[in-house]
């Protein structure tokens, strides 16, 4: 026989039953529907715990710290060593600039001014890969050259105003405040009102004194290269402060401690950053080897990964018991009309019909009520999968739908992964479930299928 | 067996050698179905298998027609040992050498009368233009060329067979077997359908195995083989001899 009319007879078989081969397909969808939905919820609350641990940091970095032990020291030789272990993406040291203050000035004879700037140096092989988001700019290159933090030149203070009236504070636009309700609310960062001036590509003048002797200033020119996001798992420094190359905060150290060696400076922090989130735990384990104390993310994540698995088999199962109903839906439907067709197949078998396509036509037919069902499934659960992230989202809850697009509008805020939606269904999951209600199809027509083979041709001469 | 020797038209087209049949009861007591049969039935012969209930004639047709293994014997048409061929290899040899005629005419209900008679050809792996211009053609030929497109519920009874005439002969097979083709037909379509089944023997050289009960349906044939009790007790030569005149 021909594979087309094998396929045509095996649909012609599933039309005759109607209203039977709807009930057992109607079982694949559910049994469909439960897989997908409860899987989604699965990747819902991975997807939610991602964001939440994104949220406290960076979950590639490991903060290293001193053991306390004398050959633990956090410095250059330290960071060449973690440079060094397999994965690493970038070993980055924080110093500070202890004991000595700092007043910047900017603009025409110095009209502005800016006190107590938040300061970090960081080594320059890291400062490109640690990821800071520059708005605006590049990177430096050069010594005394540095990078911005996004708000930082709100800090600015006019000298040719009165005091009181002479800063641009961006926390009186940022939030409003609602004297009835006594709400805050968080208004969009883009209204903010310009500052006095813009920070990038401008030069800068330091005027620093060391608290040992504070009458004793010093001068130095900085020039702004690049505007940082803020992100205050980076650094504080990225809101309103200044970055530094590690040896210019040196330098700058040196011109009131001259006799200061270099080579025994250490870093306040040393961050290591890995390749991977699926490294971070071995590169900890191969810091912890040279005798230093760590921290990451990986304690909090690795419990709640494991935990978030669990829940996800568990409600997986739950699905996969519906779809298991679903194929003993089939194999009974599959008897059922095989008894029926009993004097058919041996009508079939007596004309010469090969066993093998006798067969193939019976396993493509229970395999066709689990394509379908699979598939009406898999469009029914995109629906559910909407449907619950609407309802859950506030945000998208309390939008007015007028038209299509306001519509589209509250189902692409509600289905967006960053809203941590409930149900999240990764694309491979529809062709998953599809191809796997085929597969339970073809499995509970195994039996069925087997069965019609082994009609006798005699049924066809048999009187009733 | 001397006939054997002359030219080809008396070539035998079945040969049965030794057939037994048992079945076993539930008890565990056996019944003996066939005892020991010997028979040759001759290329282009219309050859009727008469019997009572219970004779043992449907079991005979049976093994002749390969849907059931014997216990014993063999049955050889056109020389193949159809008794010894796998299930695959039987379905082969039916597509190509036999037909079947059946009593309650087994037509499948969900395909028209030139879908029923193509399905032979279908099995065979045949195109679905090349076979339905052949099932249409062989349904001109048996009269139901205005019922091509008709599903076997909207034919009458007479129409239906003709249908599953025009299956059994679509194929061209050597022998088509029938089993009680007019059970359930009145006497005037009765005739109609023998003759039809007669004539379409003859223009071919077919061989025909009709299995009856009825006296008067085993007059169309060329020999008439009695079976009583699993026996063959007489081996006539019909009232028909026109293939002896010719």
């Amino acid at each position: 026989m021909k594979i087309l009319d094998m396929i045509k007879m095996c649909l012609q078989n599933l039309t005759r039953r109607k209203s039977r081969t709807i009930l057992t397909v109607l079982g694949v969808v559910v049994g469909c529907c439960a897989i997908v939905t409860m899987m989604s919820i699965g990747f819902g609350v991975q997807n939610s715990q991602q964001i939440m641990l994104e949220g406290m940091g960076d979950l590639t970095l490991i903060q290293v710290y001193s053991s306390g032990r004398k050959d633990s020291k956090l410095d250059d030789a330290a960071i060449k060593k973690f440079q060094n272990i397999a994965n690493v993406d970038v070993a980055l040291g924080k110093s500070q600039l202890n004991n000595v203050n700092m007043t910047v000035y900017a603009g025409d004879n110095d009209r502005y001014e800016m006190q107590w700037v938040q300061v970090v140096g960081i080594n320059k092989e890291a400062m490109e890969k640690f990821g800071f988001q520059l708005i605006e700019g590049s990177y430096p290159k050069n010594s005394f050259e540095v990078l911005a933090g996004q708000y930082t030149a709100y800090n600015l203070q006019d000298s040719m105003r009165p005091d009181g009236n002479n800063t641009i504070s961006r926390w009186d636009y940022m939030y409003s405040y609602d004297p009835n309700t006594g709400m805050m609310t968080e208004n969009d960062s883009s209204a903010l009102p310009d500052p006095y001036m813009q920070l990038n590509g401008q030069t800068l003048k330091l005027e620093l004194y060391s608290y040992d002797n504070p009458d004793s200033k010093k001068y130095q020119d900085i020039k702004v290269t690049g505007i940082v996001k803020e992100d205050y798992n980076k650094d504080y420094a990225t809101s309103e402060g200044l970055i530094f190359f590690t040896s210019d905060l040196q330098a700058l150290y040196k011109m009131f401690y001259p006799s200061a060696d270099q080579n025994k400076m250490e870093y306040s922090e040393i961050y290591v950053k890995a390749k991977d989130i699926s490294q971070v735990a071995d590169i900890e384990s191969a810091i912890k080897k040279l005798g230093y104390s760590t921290y990451s993310m990986e304690s909090v994540r690795k419990p709640l990964e494991e935990e978030a698995r669990k829940q996800q088999m568990m409600l997986g199962g739950l699905g996969a018991v519906s779809l298991f109903v679903a194929a003993l839906g089939i194999t009974n439907t599959m008897i059922m009309s095989i008894s029926e067709r009993t004097r058919e197949i041996g009508v079939m078998k007596a004309l010469g019909c090969f066993l093998g396509n006798i067969r193939t036509v019976f396993l493509m037919e229970a395999g066709f009520i689990g394509l379908i069902g699979g598939f009406i499934g898999s469009i029914l659960s995109f629906f559910i999968s909407v449907g619950m992230n609407v309802f859950t989202n506030e945000a998208a809850k309390s939008m007015q739908i007028t038209d299509i697009g306001s519509l589209w509008t509250m189902i692409t805020t509600a289905m967006d992964p960053a809203n941590s939606p409930m149900s999240i269904v990764p694309l491979w999951l529809y062709g998953f479930a599809i191809l796997f209600s085929i597969c339970i199809g073809l499995g509970s027509g195994f039996y069925p299928a087997n069965k019609a083979v082994h009609i006798s041709a005699m049924e066809a001469i048999k009187r009733e | 067996m001397e006939e054997n020797e002359k030219p080809r038209k008396r070539r035998a087209m079945i040969h049965v050698k030794d057939l037994r049949k048992e079945y076993t009861l539930e008890g565990g007591e056996s019944v003996v179905a066939l005892k020991r049969i010997n028979l040759d039935i001759m290329e282009g012969e219309l050859c009727c298998i008469f019997g009572t209930s219970g004779s043992g004639k449907s079991t005979l047709l049976n093994q002749l027609a390969g849907l059931e293994k014997p216990t014993f014997g063999d049955v050889y048409i056109r020389g193949v040992p159809i008794t010894r061929l796998s299930e695959n290899q039987l379905a082969a040899f039916r597509q190509k050498h036999i037909g079947f005629v059946f009593q309650s005419y087994n037509l499948l209900p969900f395909m028209n009368a030139v879908e029923n008679v193509a399905m032979p050809l279908m099995f065979r792996g045949d195109s679905k233009r090349d076979r339905t211009r052949k099932a249409v053609a062989m349904l001109k030929k048996v009269g139901l060329g205005n019922r091509l497109k008709h599903y076997p519920r909207q034919m009458s009874g007479g129409q239906q067979q003709r249908v599953g005439i025009a299956r059994a002969f679509v194929a061209k097979p050597d022998v088509v077997f029938a089993d009680e083709p007019t059970g359930n037909l009145d006497s005037k379509t009765t005739i109609e359908v023998m003759d039809m089944i007669k004539s379409f023997a003859r223009k071919y050289n077919q061989t025909i195995v009709l299995v009856t009960h009825d006296p008067e349906l085993a007059q169309y044939a060329d020999r008439i083989v009695t079976l009583v009790d699993g026996r063959i007790v007489s081996d006539t030569k019909g009232d028909n001899n026109e293939q002896e005149n010719k």
